[in-house]
């Protein structure tokens, strides 16, 4: 496909670090490419840097967060202009629809004139204009008697409908990329699945690409067509959505299908993943899940594991190669949309993934 | 013009909203019904002050220092001038004292306290320190200074006192806006493109009065008082005009006439005491209105 060639975005080797009492490296290196009108998911655990570094795309971090690499947005270098530019590019190239609805929307504002003024803002319509557009998106979206309730503000609506004017806010001004941090997560389950329904149709509509950041990969399954895995800070494996489910080729993804609840097991306790996640304060040595990991071995303590092609990473673990004869073999693949199922471990999996309970060794 | 006004009326009060505010100011204890009475009572005699009492500066030497009558019914002052007349129109210039006051101070103070705290840094650094040399100074001693310098006219003592208070409003307003900048709806905001102007008037600011109405509530008495005491020192309103302050130093100089120093000092108590039996209403109300 053409579109292939140019992405939309291109994220190569982003960082972002709070200067805390200490340095907190919440991203530490991530690269990938986003093509027009892709679904992708982004799945982690919270803290693993994958709200960080969506945001980090148009700069929407606190000051004491300092970012390196590069975001390149439609061609532009979105870490190279000024905060002036950016404010035309968010909202306007790249909408955000943010995790909790309670807190994202503006309380003493009807929900009408938020909407309202976001595509005034944007498209520079009359106000008579922009509130039928509003009254339009509303309806669009699933509000029932969009007109009357523009004029309400969102302590009267309820989540689900919050969520829903909160996505209208963000697709108003045709974004060509739709960043949806968690968007379901602060909701009840029955509302989840319709919300993202409707985030998948109103990103079809007009062939937007949507990151959907989620620690739930129930979530991801039935919307995007590929997904990245992040952990501490990293992206450790990606692949289409159907291979992360059948082929997981990380142990960290493994260990997630291995911790969800089955209906058709008996089971005593839920299967957890044992330890606790790296503290980002502190510098990693060699893999940052090797702590956790059932399957181990010497290597992992002592290197971290770039993202390899599956057969380099079995090659490379069968022939113990070094990182620059992976590099070489690989040529340092980035996550996108044509890329190959990616893998950042010594020792991968080995498939079909058997769904058991891990034994600690 | 019409446009901008129809946009703030589209924007400020739905039906529901409004049924919820107005349903949340009415009093519910013993004394804010009195201070809602009173305040009332007042502000009526006050504003119907031509219809109901005789000219305040007329002076009748013929009857001074008479005590209260059918004729004269606080009695007369020391010139034979109407007491109640001049009651009802020095509260015409306390009450314009009270509210240019609070509109000046906390003007300036909102505009001063919301860049200061949204800019945060450097600038709020800068912008506090000159805060706390004002707060440095009584303020009534600050607004004794700048009367003094500037001369008793009833202006002059509005900015005198304003001069004053802005920084107090200025801290709060700070404050205030610092907490909400960092909620979750004003990144949102930014992530829609707002610019900071836009940001800052239209997201933070709205959201960040809450504290502030109750305080200013209350503040209308303590203006009134401040301007009495300007007015009392000599200081605020230059003396044919009757004013409350103006109208107890008069009669310092005849204690033994009760009913001279009576009048003002009771309008004085009455009104100020109503105020902050008042204030309790809207303090709750703060809390009450919902959306947080």
């Amino acid at each position: 496909m053409s579109e292939h060639a140019q992405p939309l975005l291109s994220v190569r080797n982003l960082k972002v670090t709070f200067r805390a009492k200490s340095l907190v490296r919440a991203v530490r290196g991530v690269s990938y490419d986003l093509a027009v009108g892709e679904r992708v998911g982004l799945v982690g655990e919270s803290g693993s840097g994958k709200s960080a570094g969506a945001l980090a795309v148009v700069r929407l971090l606190p000051d004491y967060a300092e970012l390196s690499g590069s975001v390149t947005l439609e061609g532009a270098d979105l870490m190279a202009v000024t905060e002036r530019e950016l404010r035309s590019v968010r909202g306007a190239r790249v909408g955000i629809v943010y995790q909790d609805p309670f807190s994202s929307l503006n309380p003493v504002l009807t929900i009408g004139k938020q909407l309202t003024e976001v595509i005034r803002t944007h498209k520079g319509i009359g106000r008579r204009t922009a509130r039928r557009e509003a009254a339009r998106l509303l309806d669009v979206v699933g509000v029932p008697n969009a007109d009357e309730r523009l004029a309400d503000f969102p302590h009267q609506f309820s989540g689900g409908m919050r969520q829903r004017a909160v996505m209208a806010m963000a697709v108003a001004p045709r974004p060509a990329l739709l960043i949806a941090d968690e968007p379901t997560t602060a909701l009840d389950v029955t509302v989840q699945a319709q919300l993202l329904d409707l985030l998948r149709e109103l990103t079809s509509e007009h062939r937007t690409t949507m990151l959907l950041i989620t620690h739930d990969l129930g979530v991801v399954a039935g919307v995007t067509r590929r997904v990245m895995v992040m952990y501490a800070g990293r992206i450790v494996e990606s692949s289409s959505t159907e291979d992360v489910f059948t082929r997981a080729s990380h142990p960290y993804t493994v260990a997630i299908h291995n911790s969800l609840p089955r209906i058709d097991v008996r089971q005593e306790r839920l299967v957890t993943i044992e330890g606790q996640p790296p503290d980002p304060a502190r510098p990693v040595v060699g893999c940052p899940f090797a702590p956790r990991c059932l399957s181990r071995i010497d290597r992992c303590t002592d290197e971290e594991p770039p993202l390899m092609t599956i057969p380099t990473a079995r090659r490379a673990a069968a022939e113990s190669w070094d990182l620059p004869s992976i590099s070489e073999e690989d040529g340092d693949p980035v996550p996108g949309p044509d890329s190959p199922h990616l893998t950042a471990c010594w020792n991968p999996p080995t498939h079909p993934v058997e769904h058991e309970s891990p034994v600690t060794p | 013009m019409t446009a901008g006004r129809r946009r703030r009326l589209e924007g400020a009060v739905a039906p529901a909203r409004l049924g919820a505010a107005v349903d949340s100011l009415r009093p519910r204890t013993f004394l804010e019904g009195y201070g809602v009475a009173v305040i009332l009572v007042m502000v009526a005699a006050i504003a119907a002050a031509p219809l109901i009492a005789p000219d305040p500066l007329a002076q009748d030497l013929t009857s001074p220092l008479a005590g209260p009558s059918t004729e004269n019914w606080l009695g007369t002052d020391n010139l034979g001038r109407d007491l109640w007349s001049r009651i009802l129109y020095g509260g015409r210039v306390s009450l314009v004292i009270g509210v240019f006051v609070l509109l000046t101070a906390g003007a300036v103070g909102v505009l001063y306290g919301a860049v200061s705290g949204y800019a945060g840094g450097m600038i709020d650094a800068i912008m506090m320190r000159i805060v706390d040399i004002f707060l440095s100074f009584p303020s009534i001693m600050l607004a004794l200074l700048i009367s003094a310098a500037l001369g008793p006219t009833i202006r002059n003592a509005i900015i005198a006192i304003a001069a004053a208070w802005w920084p107090v409003y200025a801290r709060l307003i700070r404050g205030q806006v610092m907490a909400v900048k960092e909620r979750e709806f004003v990144t949102a905001s930014r992530a829609l493109g707002a610019g900071p102007v836009r940001n800052l008037f239209s997201t933070v600011l709205p959201n960040s009065f809450g504290v502030m109405k109750t305080i200013f509530v209350l503040d209308i008495g303590y203006a009134i008082l401040a301007g009495s005491t300007l007015s009392f020192l000599g200081l605020g309103v230059s003396l044919p005009t009757p004013e409350w302050g103006v109208m107890i130093r008069e009669a310092l100089q005849y204690p033994t006439h009760w009913w001279f120093i009576l009048s003002p000092g009771l309008a004085l108590l009455l009104f100020v005491s109503a105020i902050n039996f008042a204030g309790g209403i809207v303090t709750r109300s703060v809390h009450e209105v919902p959306g947080r």
